[in-house]
């Protein structure tokens, strides 16, 4: 594997009201919450347990697979490893319940918007865009997959953006437990797992003012994940979640947040609920959710479990 | 940019950080600062606290905040009336079309989003929200930026 340095920071505790291990990777903060510290092989086996994915999914890394497999110019067959097979059938489930809307393929989409790997966050002039509107590939006709193994035959730029960090939480978890830690809290950023008996009181940032929030979120052995179009937003009326039928970003909804047994349904939830109808969502999944609309109305789902300031 | 200006008859007050601490536009005080409507950390308001707090003079206010990560404020204008906000007015201020994009939106957004409450009045475990987007985007975002203003 070849470490880039970005993940360089070695993670440190901080002896809170909890324990925590804290570290940047992937690009956000992480927070592990345990009852005790976690000892330095634990810790170690977490950083690489999350740089392996890295090295695998991220479309910012010119050595992962992902970027190989936008570099293949006539395609190819590319193997993942085991635990990509509940990240694929995820998005094969979604990519049908949102009517194309959640798609991996969106990749180049953001690329050609400027949310690419040296974040140009410039659009490639129209007629660039218009050319690969034409042929723009989905996941459910260009990615034959076999378990974890996909076979292509162009190049296709993967994004996992809607699901991968949720997954990478469940991987993380499942280290901890593992480990027989049964109480803790992973924080990825805002995306969090918890196991224990308390209930953790999750703030629901205010999708216009990080200094709000609009709700809190009561968890307890689940997952909560958020979706949001203000911030990693530029451009005219860009941001990073993108309809996967068109390649243009979603207008209709700012936040969500999505409650769900495992992060990596919730964190894709909470990205399919820009596109498609809570009811339509829910013939599939167990979850509950809180919803910002571009209108600055607020919906949530009836057995939402928290609070509201109203 | 009149179009862009939302004037809402409403008690609610949206949920921002709005410094009001030289605020009072054509209201008398006969008290002093003992009416300002300025609390602690230069940061109010909801309808919450309004009413909460000490009895204001009624009259027009007027401030502006910054909100986001960038250089980006909007004014708001409300009326107080017996304690209670009888009208609102939020003209997005950015000249950036990214902010100036959101800011439309924001004020859109003003009849009806939740107050919300500031974060240190909360008794919080965690924060789930977009704030934490990924080290390399805010830096390109505050380049950007920079060049915009310059």
């Amino acid at each position: 594997m070849i470490h880039t340095g970005r993940d360089a920071d070695p993670g440190t505790f901080r002896c809170g009201s909890r324990p925590a291990f804290t570290f940047d990777a992937i690009g956000t903060r992480w927070s592990i919450e345990t009852d005790t510290p976690l000892d330095t092989d634990l810790c170690r086996q977490l950083r690489r347990r999350i740089d392996d994915f890295d090295a695998v999914y991220s479309r910012f890394r010119p050595d992962s697979l992902i970027s190989r497999i936008a570099a293949a110019p006539v395609g190819g067959r590319f193997t993942f490893p085991e635990d990509s097979c509940l990240l694929f059938e995820l998005y094969d489930r979604l990519a049908v319940l949102t009517e194309g809307a959640v798609d991996p393929l969106v990749g180049r989409d953001l690329e050609l918007l400027g949310y690419d790997r040296t974040y140009t966050l410039t659009p490639a002039p129209a007629p660039v865009r218009a050319r690969h509107a034409r042929v723009r590939p989905s996941w459910s006709t260009d990615v034959i997959r076999d378990g974890a193994l996909l076979t292509t035959h162009r190049p296709l730029v993967i994004d996992v953006g809607a699901a991968g960090k949720g997954h990478l939480v469940d991987l993380v978890a499942a280290l901890l437990r593992d480990a027989a830690i049964s109480r803790f809290v992973v924080d990825a950023g805002g995306d969090l797992r918890h196991d224990g008996e308390e209930t953790l009181r999750v703030g629901l940032e205010h999708p216009l003012d990080p200094t709000r929030v609009i709700g809190i979120a009561h968890l307890h052995q689940q997952a909560l994940c958020a979706s949001a179009t203000n911030r990693r937003a530029w451009g005219t009326d860009l941001h990073h979640i993108l309809d996967g039928r068109t390649g243009l970003p979603a207008g209709e909804t700012l936040a969500t947040w999505v409650i769900a047994d495992d992060a990596a349904v919730a964190d894709a939830l909470a990205t399919a609920l820009f596109f498609t109808a809570p009811h339509q969502l829910a013939t599939a999944y167990h979850f509950t959710y809180v919803r910002v609309g571009s209108d600055g109305r607020v919906d949530t789902s009836p057995d939402f479990v928290g609070e509201l300031f109203g | 940019m009149a179009a862009l200006r939302k004037k809402i008859a409403t008690a609610t007050m949206v949920g921002i950080s709005v410094t009001m601490s030289a605020a009072a536009c054509s209201a008398t005080d006969p008290e002093g600062q003992g009416a300002a409507p300025e609390r602690s950390g230069g940061v109010t308001d909801s309808r919450s606290s309004l009413s909460e707090g000490p009895t204001y003079e009624n009259g027009d206010y007027s401030a502006a905040g910054e909100y986001g990560s960038g250089p980006s404020s909007i004014r708001v204008s409300l009326t107080l009336d017996d304690d209670a906000i009888t009208s609102v007015e939020v003209t997005p201020q950015a000249t950036d079309p990214t902010s100036r994009d959101f800011q439309e939106r924001f004020a859109d957004a003003v009849p009806r989003l939740v107050v919300g409450k500031v974060i240190d009045e909360v008794r919080l475990d965690h924060v789930a929200g977009s704030s934490l987007t990924p080290d390399g985007f805010n830096a390109a975002l505050r380049r950007i930026e920079a060049e915009a203003a310059g």
